[in-house]
């Protein structure tokens, strides 16, 4: 799928498809951003994603479009995790395809940049003892 | 007519975690602000929230504190976001 795919999703992350509709691309850069297993100096076992959804889905879709218009890249996708996410899961996945890699490179770079500042989705870390709180 | 309108207050992060709730109505005087709801909430949160930097949304969008709010609208104090 060329241009821009993004979704807020409440589960794991899909696999990952195998796709074949790039052909003029020679690069596809694939980020994941895990869950570590220390939060602000707590040793945590998850993370809770709070998302505001009505704003952070249409806030993500407007930076993928706009990573797209900004950047010579061909398409950007991006799935976020929202709710439970285990320590050493994903939350995050983001594809970007260019004909070349610096431009995608540049243009994650500044993805996920604009992503943790302006879309509306917070952290809370869980504790093996099932305390909460806000990162 | 009334006096006061009727805001919604939608709470996540430190301010769902200081006042304890998702939602919050709040009354505030005719001709109010955004501006306005930061202030009122602001005063209901600790002091250890004091020097948190709120962005202020309005029915879902972004908007500074000079925003004109009205009845029945939906207002967030939006804390630091952290995605990824």
């Amino acid at each position: 799928m060329h241009g821009v795919f993004t979704r807020i999703i409440d589960g794991p992350l899909p696999p990952m498809s195998d796709d074949q509709q790039h052909d003029e691309d020679g690069a596809e850069l694939v980020f994941h951003g895990r869950v570590r297993a220390g939060e602000r100096g707590r040793a945590i076992v998850a993370l809770e994603y709070e998302v505001y959804r009505e704003m952070a889905e249409m806030e993500l879709r407007r930076l993928a479009q706009e990573a797209v218009a900004r950047f010579p890249i061909s398409s950007l996708h991006c799935l976020h995790r929202v709710g439970r996410v285990d320590v050493g899961d994903a939350s995050l996945r983001v594809i970007i395809w260019s004909k070349h890699r610096s431009e995608a490179l540049q243009a994650i770079e500044w993805f996920i940049a604009a992503l943790k500042d302006r879309v509306p989705i917070w952290k809370w870390g869980v504790t093996a003892e099932g305390d909460r709180f806000p990162s | 007519m009334s006096s006061a309108i009727r805001v919604q207050l939608r709470c996540f992060s430190h301010v769902k975690h200081a006042l304890g709730q998702d939602v919050v109505e709040l009354h505030l005087p005719l001709d109010s602000t955004a501006a306005d709801v930061e202030c009122c909430v602001r005063a209901m949160l600790p002091q250890h929230l004091s020097s948190m930097v709120f962005r202020l949304a309005l029915n879902h969008q972004v908007v500074d504190g000079s925003a004109a709010v009205h009845d029945g609208d939906e207002v967030a104090l939006l804390p630091p976001m952290q995605g990824g």
